[in-house]
């Protein structure tokens, strides 16, 4: 018995040793902990009884559902979830019905913290030196009332909330400024900008009635509205060039943009288009023919040579989500909470 | 702003606390003898119930009665009642909050709730919400499973739930109160009392019940937040007989209800909705020896006022007005019993969604039964005339036989609808002028089976339901729900109930089971409705011996879906509730009865609907007395 306990004890030092002289020599790339590490997050907006977050695995063949509370003792993040944004190994979940931001660590999804006061309504948001700009839409009535909170980062306290003067949607930080999208559900056509160190809105530059969404790309910016692409010059913040829309493509929505293409919206078909063309393409990759009248492309993104695709379906039952190729192959369809409304990538 | 909000509330439960106390005392304190009975006046037996129609129409179905007693010992509101007593399942977002009934497996527009012989069910959204009717101060409240639009119109195609009060010509005074006091300073108190001689009679209830309804949520370190409510009911019924056969009849109800929402999550804004519906019916009858006429005219005003945020107050709100004047001949002659019925109907509605608008209807209705021997016959129709959309012809035919003393069958083929609400025509940008009824074409039987003394009963109902042009709010490209005329349903199930009462000495048991099994399928997809279980079990056992008596009740309600798609993960799960209570009454004190009442006594953990957790075992202490 002894011998042998003692056999066990060198066994496991000579394991323990050998280790750890392999980790001296070889340093492996710092793998996080957590379940969630390599995949897809999948936002669900979720109805009355609050959303969900899903995971798409590394490999994309298998989706895990609601991850948030299988982390969390079955609490949920709010209802009606709106967006994630980052900021490092941090993932900020925005629940627009619940004025709630859930902070958690985006590998395993175990709550941090959370932002839950004077926030109204909010929508996105972006990470610029260590504080949040997140934007909030306050009374559906009127635009006049939108505005940016400014989140201190440490203490999850808003500092300052900037009024923005239009509708205030989707935000991103670049070159050390901050644009906001002053359009949402189709109404509106100006970007604005506001200073992060004023914590003013400095200029507003005018577009394309039924400014759509706004993505920055290779030091660009790039509206879609009504009338089609705008690429924004952020030095001059003016138009620089248009990328009409043709008479064939009725209205457009959600721009992405990836290996030097756009990737659009139609209807229930998809488009890509190059960016140095001086017209969008009206030739669909695929139509994927969803009987969902609002709920179709509710979440959409391209992502590696794979376009993703949230479909919510009649919002009363689950939502689905479909993996296609650029070439218009459907790879993959998963089931998964209801309403998809958007991916991220990790 | 939010500390300031505590403090009001602690003070009002303080001054409840007090207010209870002192009507305690109150009520033990009174041992003198009440007024002395006259017996020298005639004692008629005669009691005056205005809904006609469902003891005299309802061939070939089951009308299960529930007692003013019942309504009384219930703690809460029509939800909790309808609860125990029926196969009714309610979706309640949290205790107290908006419930919806699923009658038979139907939707919550397609219970209609009948006062006093009227349909009372929202011109805004055409359901009533169950949450909003304290109902112990009504004399008796009867369920009628099963189509019953030829009579009670729009939304009678699951069942229907009647509120009546009654009135007496038999020269008595009596007065009841009651005063409950409960777990999450919950507070309910009813004062009730009738006099009349053999020409007048007047009946009046008020009632009262709040709660701050912050329950534990089980299983969690959360209570619930922002649950507290305050409802206000009072009934008033007059009546009087001029002679040579006319006899006036007045009833009236007026409820005020004030109740913020529960939270889901702790930073949710919170919210408040008010409410306030008055209702008056007044009636003149006139007997002669085999016809009665009786002309009808009431007059139903429904408010209410909602604010999503109570720190940045912006109500919005809606009220509707209805006329209605009604016209009913009965003639009997020999084995016939006909009814001839023609009603006007306009209402009226404005708020801040819904564009001012007015709907008239017309309607006739002929109902004719007869009896023959052992079998009841009965055959009704009716036909209503709309300014706004095409109504079809509703009919239905019921059929009671009674094969021996022991054995009775019914059987019911009828045609039913429920109309466009005022939300689905004219909601702001949303409303649809071009919708049409929904309809539903139904068959049911029953086996009812029974000693000869009756005491002990059996009975089976079988029942198969299609109905179509469901109508259902879709988003369209825009992200605005529109209402549309999509879905088909069928449903079908079975319902027993086994009702039994011992009697040895001075012993008395009470059992009453009553079991539901429902199917309710979408037809374009195979699916079961979401929340609608298909088991749902009740038992009710009382045992009483002299003045003191024990109930135990318990209620199983079988998993739902909460998807459309039927998804797998997607459930509530089945539970089972159980429920006791104590009561005993003192012999010396004017029959003071107190009652001890424990609910959810496992403290099962349990939601009607998803994430909305209801309480835990929680304590009910009342006392009650008649005089």
């Amino acid at each position: 018995m002894n011998t042998y306990f003692k056999f066990l004890v060198i066994a496991i030092s000579a394991f323990a040793i050998i280790s750890c002289s392999s980790d001296d020599d070889n340093p492996q790339p710092v793998i996080p902990d957590g379940d969630y590490f390599n995949g897809v997050l999948i936002l669900n907006e979720g109805g009355s009884a609050g959303g969900s977050v899903s995971f798409l695995g590394a490999d994309r063949q298998e989706v895990v559902n609601d991850i948030f509370a299988e982390a969390n003792d079955g609490q949920g993040p709010g209802l009606f979830l709106q967006s994630i944004f980052f900021d490092d190994e941090k993932a900020y979940i925005i629940s627009n019905g619940s004025d709630l931001i859930s902070v958690v660590n985006r590998y395993t999804f175990e709550l941090l913290g959370t932002v839950d006061s004077g926030l109204s309504v909010p929508r996105y948001g972006t990470v610029l030196n260590g504080k949040a700009y997140v934007t909030n839409l306050v009374e559906f009535s009127t635009d006049q009332d939108d505005y940016v909170a400014v989140i201190d980062l440490e203490t999850l306290e808003i500092e300052e909330t900037v009024i923005v003067g239009g509708s205030a949607e989707y935000i991103v930080s670049i070159f050390g400024d901050i644009y906001i999208q002053n359009a949402s559900f189709g109404n509106g056509n100006t970007i604005s900008k506001l200073n992060p160190i004023s914590n003013t809105i400095t200029e507003t530059l005018q577009v394309g009635d039924g400014l759509n969404s706004i993505q920055v790309y290779n030091q660009k910016l790039y509206a879609l509205d009504s009338e089609g692409v705008k690429r924004i010059d952020l030095g001059t913040f003016t138009v620089e060039t248009e990328i009409n829309k043709p008479e064939a493509l009725t209205s457009v929505s959600n721009l992405r943009t990836e290996n030097d293409q756009f990737y659009y919206t139609s209807g229930t078909a998809a488009f890509t288009t190059s960016i140095s063309s001086s017209e969008l393409s009206s030739e669909a990759i695929f139509d994927y023919g969803s009987d969902s009248a609002f709920g179709s492309f509710y979440g959409f993104e391209v992502n590696e040579g794979q376009i993703y695709v949230g479909d919510a379906g009649d919002f009363t039952s689950n939502g689905s989500v479909f993996i296609y190729s650029l070439e218009g192959q459907l790879v993959k369809e998963f089931n998964v909470g209801l309403a998809p409304n958007s991916f991220y990538f990790q | 702003m939010y500390n300031l909000k505590t403090k009001t509330f602690g003070i009002k439960v303080e001054w409840c606390m007090k207010h209870y106390i002192y009507l305690c005392l109150l009520v033990c304190l009174w041992t003198s003898p009440t007024v002395a009975q006259l017996d020298s006046i005639q004692k008629l037996e005669e009691v005056i119930v205005v809904d006609r129609q469902i003891s005299r129409f309802s061939t070939g179905q089951r009308v299960h009665k529930i007692s003013s007693s019942t309504l009384q010992n219930t703690p809460g509101l029509l939800t909790d009642v309808l609860g125990q007593e029926t196969t009714i399942f309610f979706k309640q977002n949290g205790y107290g909050m908006v419930s919806s009934p699923s009658f038979r497996g139907t939707t919550a527009q397609q219970t209609a709730v009948v006062w006093n012989g009227f349909n009372i069910n929202s011109q805004f959204n055409g359901q009533t919400d169950f949450n909003t009717l304290l109902v112990d101060g009504f004399d008796e409240l009867s369920v009628r499973p099963g189509g019953g639009s030829v009579i009670y119109g729009t939304g009678a195609i699951g069942g229907s739930i009647h509120l009546n009060n009654q009135l007496k010509f038999d020269g008595e005074t009596s007065a009841l109160l009651s005063a409950r006091v409960g777990s999450f300073s919950t507070f309910q108190n009813l004062l009730k009392a009738s006099t009349s001689t053999d020409r007048w009679s007047l009946s009046l209830a008020l009632s009262r019940f709040s709660s701050e309804n912050d329950y534990d949520w089980p299983s969690t370190n959360r209570k619930n937040i922002n649950g507290d409510f305050e409802h206000y009911n009072a009934n008033l019924s007059l009546s009087t007989k001029l002679g040579d056969g006319h006899r006036l009849t007045y009833h009236g109800m007026y409820f005020n209800g004030d109740r913020n929402f529960s939270l889901l999550f702790p930073s949710d804004s919170r919210s408040n909705y008010l409410n306030e519906d008055q209702r008056h019916m007044l009636e003149w009858e006139k007997e002669f020896s085999n016809v009665t006429s009786v002309f009808k005219m009431a007059y139903f005003g429904e408010d209410f006022q909602y604010t999503a945020n109570t720190n940045n107050p912006n109500p919005t709100g809606a009220g509707a007005q209805t006329a209605i004047a009604r016209y009913s001949l009965f003639y009997t002659y020999n084995d016939f019993d006909f009814n001839v019925l023609s009603e006007y109907n306009y209402s009226t509605a404005d708020g801040d969604n819904v564009q001012a608008d007015s709907r008239t209807i017309a309607s006739f209705a002929l109902l004719a039964k007869h009896q023959w021997k052992k079998l009841t016959s009965e055959v009704s129709f009716r036909q209503e005339y709309s300014n706004v959309y095409d109504s079809p012809f509703l009919f239905s035919t019921g059929f009671d036989y009674l094969f021996s003393n022991y054995v009775e069958a019914k059987a019911k083929v009828s045609k039913n609808f429920r109309i466009p609400t005022f939300n689905d025509l004219y909601w702001e940008g949303s409303g649809q002028t071009d919708l049409q009824p929904e309809t539903s074409n139904q068959l049911e039987s029953s086996l009812i089976f029974s000693n000869a003394k009756k005491n002990h009963r059996i009975s089976l109902t079988g029942y198969y339901n299609d109905i179509n042009n469901l109508i259902r709010w879709i988003p369209n490209v825009n992200n605005i729900w529109e209402p549309e005329n999509v879905d088909e349903v069928e449903t079908y199930g079975l319902e027993a109930q086994l009702e039994s009462t011992f009697k040895f000495g001075e012993h008395l048991f009470q059992l009453n089971s009553l079991y539901g099994y429902t199917i309710s399928e979408n037809k374009q997809t195979g699916f079961q409705l979401t929340y609608v279980p298909k088991h749902k079990l009740t038992n009710g056992f009382t045992y009483t011996w002299n003045r003191f008596s024990v109930e135990l009740q318990n209620q199983y309600i079988g998993e739902v879906f909460t998807r459309s798609n039927n998804s797998e993960g997607d459930i509530l799960e089945d539970y089972l509730l159980w429920n006791s209570g104590l009561s005993y009454k003192f012999p010396k004190i004017q029959n003071l009865k107190l009652s001890f009442q424990v609910r959810n006594i496992t403290d099962a953990a349990y939601q009607t609907v998803e994430n909305r957790p209801m309480p835990g075992r929680h304590f009910f202490i009342q006392t009650l007395i008649n005089f």
